[in-house]
């Protein structure tokens, strides 16, 4: 009991110590107008010296304070800082990341801001139908670049496959359904685009057709796929036909109005190459457009005379600038084709009399080696001696009909006739190899046989213009032994 | 002055809501230094005054403390709690006052004593407030300019603007039982001048009551 009240003794002299000791400080304060005198000479010196407008900022994006809330506080934010930052988020969102995504492919992230954003955008901003088959053309475009390219890394899965042939059928219809809408107003305009999509679907559908034909012997499951997207552009083009069944054809000045643009266009192209492209692959590209302008200049001085040869010429012009605009333009076409089987050279008048020359030549040294071939008495001598007959009525036609026959029409008889040679030739060659075979192998006489039934066929095919696996079907069966004396 | 335009904000307080009750950043930054002037000035012009034990100078030291405050605001420093920076400011402008005046050099009075501050570790609060119950606090007021700087500096601060040691501790850059050394040690030395005023005082009245006597 008496620690206790010692101890509530101790206590009350501790709060009494403190207590005295705070009163007696109290008593020592500033004057209210000493108070006042500091507080101007603080006021004054602010005023004097105040914040740098960056501090003030920046303080007051940093300054919390208590709102008299329980639950919540509150930031000052100046509105020049959410000006800022309004204007920092609608770059990141509307520049920046569109332009990320613009290299986006299916599988990516940001493949759907591509696609759905961007790409959306920019269908809104096209006012007339013929800038919206432009674009939708150019979504084609990038859709099958994108599946090339997934391709080329080996990511191309099934979905995307489909997915992408969706989008081809998608964006073919829409620019059908545009060029419907534009035939209604202007046929012209109608028949402009309607080219350009059919060119463009037709150098897709090329490109695909020659990768299908080579990948054939080496991947299966890439042919496949990528036959999807060669049957959904097959289709549109199959649609765009029926489509423009009755399309006529473009008055000759908007014809010409539209090859200066493909012409300036295919400039801007050339001019971009140069940073890219190899010397060689430069000079065929140039060489294509040159051919172009040495036409559109014979397509001139034809329409004083003939327009409507004129509006024909300059729609096969249309044609070619836009297989070259499209072959220049996307990096997979030109990855899986020539560009002469896109755009062939368009020889001038001095090129083609050297070619016919040449091609003459060539013929000439042929003929010799298949008439000596045909005076012997081998099984195979009246195959080549009709092949020579073949080759000799050509060249009596070509000789004869001059006047009707241009340089062009004359190599391409020329080349026909050249490949008759060459069958024939590469037939004589086939039984020189064979022959001795024969003799060391002996039991091998079924296979021999299928062989030369094989070659003597093509050779029939070339002269008579047929498919050679068509006579394979048809005639291998019915007469094996003429055809395969050195078998027996 | 050139106003901001601001927009007010109002976010989820989470758990920070505890310690933003007792933070004092309201308004502008101009608003927030005159209220800190108008909260605390009142106190920092009591401490500079028991220290240098001139009114004149401590209202200049005052002034002085918060034009270097704001200067600190002005170079883009953030202050999220006014009072003890204040005192930390003021406090250096004290021992700058000292060091001019020359006479009392505090490395000087710490050699006076010649004990290692460091040896009490045992001292704790409660001796502290122990020792304190046994004197009085009104006479021991009077007595506070006989303490050397040093102790008078601690209880001060532990008495009058009453911090906790560990407050003290920070602001000093001292530790924490450096500081209950300290103010153990002043109070004692308060004591020592009160019992030996307590004897001088009966010595100064025996000898009248022996004058009396004689006469």
């Amino acid at each position: 009991m008496s620690w206790q009240q010692s101890n509530d003794a101790l206590l009350k002299n501790m709060k009494r110590f403190s207590e005295q000791f705070y009163k007696q400080a109290q008593q020592c304060t500033l004057t209210p107008s000493e108070r006042t005198d500091i507080r101007d000479r603080l006021v004054s010196y602010i005023e004097y010296h105040p914040l740098p407008a960056s501090v003030n900022a920046a303080e007051a994006t940093t300054v919390r304070t208590h709102a008299g809330n329980e639950v919540f506080y509150s930031y000052h934010l100046p509105w020049s800082v959410i000006f800022r930052g309004a204007i920092g988020f609608s770059v990141l969102f509307l520049v920046i990341v569109p332009i990320l995504a613009e290299r986006a492919v299916p599988g990516d992230t940001l493949y759907a801001v591509k696609v759905g954003l961007t790409e959306e955008v920019r269908s809104t901003l096209t006012f007339t139908p013929s800038q919206r088959v432009v674009w939708e053309t150019t979504r084609l475009n990038r859709r099958i670049a994108e599946a090339q390219l997934l391709e080329s890394k080996g990511e191309l899965t099934e979905a995307v496959e489909a997915d992408v042939a969706a989008a081809v059928k998608a964006y073919t219809d829409n620019a059908q359904r545009e060029i419907a809408h534009l035939r209604a107003v202007d046929t012209d305009e109608a028949a402009l685009v309607e080219l350009e999509l059919a060119t463009t679907l037709s150098v897709h559908s090329d490109a695909l057709r020659n990768r299908t034909m080579v990948s054939q012997s080496n991947n299966a499951s890439t042919t496949e796929m990528t036959n999807m997207i060669l049957s959904a552009l097959t289709e549109a083009q199959m649609v765009g036909k029926d489509a423009s069944a009755s399309t006529t054809v473009p008055s000759y000045e908007k014809l010409v109005a539209r090859v200066e643009q493909h012409t300036t266009r295919l400039y801007e192209v050339l001019a971009a190459l140069e940073q890219t492209s190899s010397p060689e692959e430069l000079r065929e590209a140039s060489r294509r457009v040159n051919d172009i302008e040495r036409a559109i200049a014979a397509t001139f001085v034809l329409s004083e005379t003939d327009t409507p040869a004129a509006q024909a010429a300059l729609m096969a012009i249309l044609q070619r600038s836009q297989r070259l605009l499209v072959y220049l333009t996307n990096l997979e076409v030109r990855a899986q084709v020539t560009l002469e089987s896109i755009a062939p050279i368009d020889l001038t008048p001095e090129e083609q009399v050297t070619k016919i020359n040449a091609l003459r030549s060539t013929l000439r040294e042929m003929v010799v080696t298949l008439e000596a071939a045909s005076a012997t008495t081998s099984p195979q001598s009246d195959k080549v001696a009709f092949a020579r007959d073949q080759i000799r009525e050509i060249e009596a036609t070509i000789a004869s009909t001059t006047a009707g026959y241009d340089e062009m029409r004359t190599i391409h008889a020329l080349e026909s006739a050249i490949s008759i040679a060459e069958a024939a030739q590469g037939l004589l060659d086939r039984f020189e190899v064979s022959a001795p075979k024969e003799e060391v192998v002996g039991d091998n006489s079924e296979v021999m046989t299928a062989t030369t039934t094989e070659s003597a066929l093509e050779v029939e095919a070339v002269i008579s213009g047929t498919d050679s696996e068509e006579l394979t079907s048809s005639s291998t069966d019915s007469e094996p032994e003429d055809l395969t004396p050195d078998a027996e | 002055m050139k106003e901001t335009a601001l927009l007010r904000v109002f976010a989820y307080n989470g758990f920070h809501m505890g310690s933003l009750l007792h933070t004092d950043n309201t308004g502008s930054q101009e608003e927030r230094f005159l209220k800190a002037f108008e909260d605390y000035s009142d106190a920092l012009f009591r401490h500079a005054t028991l220290r240098i034990n001139n009114r004149e100078r401590a209202i200049d030291i005052v002034h002085d403390t918060f034009t270097k405050v704001w200067g600190y605001v002005r170079a883009g420093h953030a202050i999220d709690s006014f009072r003890p920076f204040l005192y930390k400011v003021l406090n250096n402008l004290i021992i700058d006052e000292y060091r001019k005046r020359k006479d009392v050099s505090l490395d000087a009075l710490l050699a006076e004593e010649g004990v290692d501050e460091g040896s009490f570790a045992d001292l704790s609060e409660s001796t502290v407030e122990t020792l304190a119950a046994t004197i009085d606090g009104k006479k021991a007021f009077a007595l506070l300019d006989q303490l050397p700087d040093q102790y008078k500096e601690v209880i001060i601060l532990r008495f009058v603007d009453d911090l906790g040691p560990k407050e003290i501790a920070t602001l000093i850059e001292e530790t924490e039982n450096t500081v209950s050394v300290r103010i153990h040690r002043g109070l004692k030395l308060l004591r020592a001048h009160l019992e030996s005023q307590d004897e001088l005082a009966a010595i100064k009245r025996r000898t009248i009551k022996k004058h009396e006597t004689l006469q």
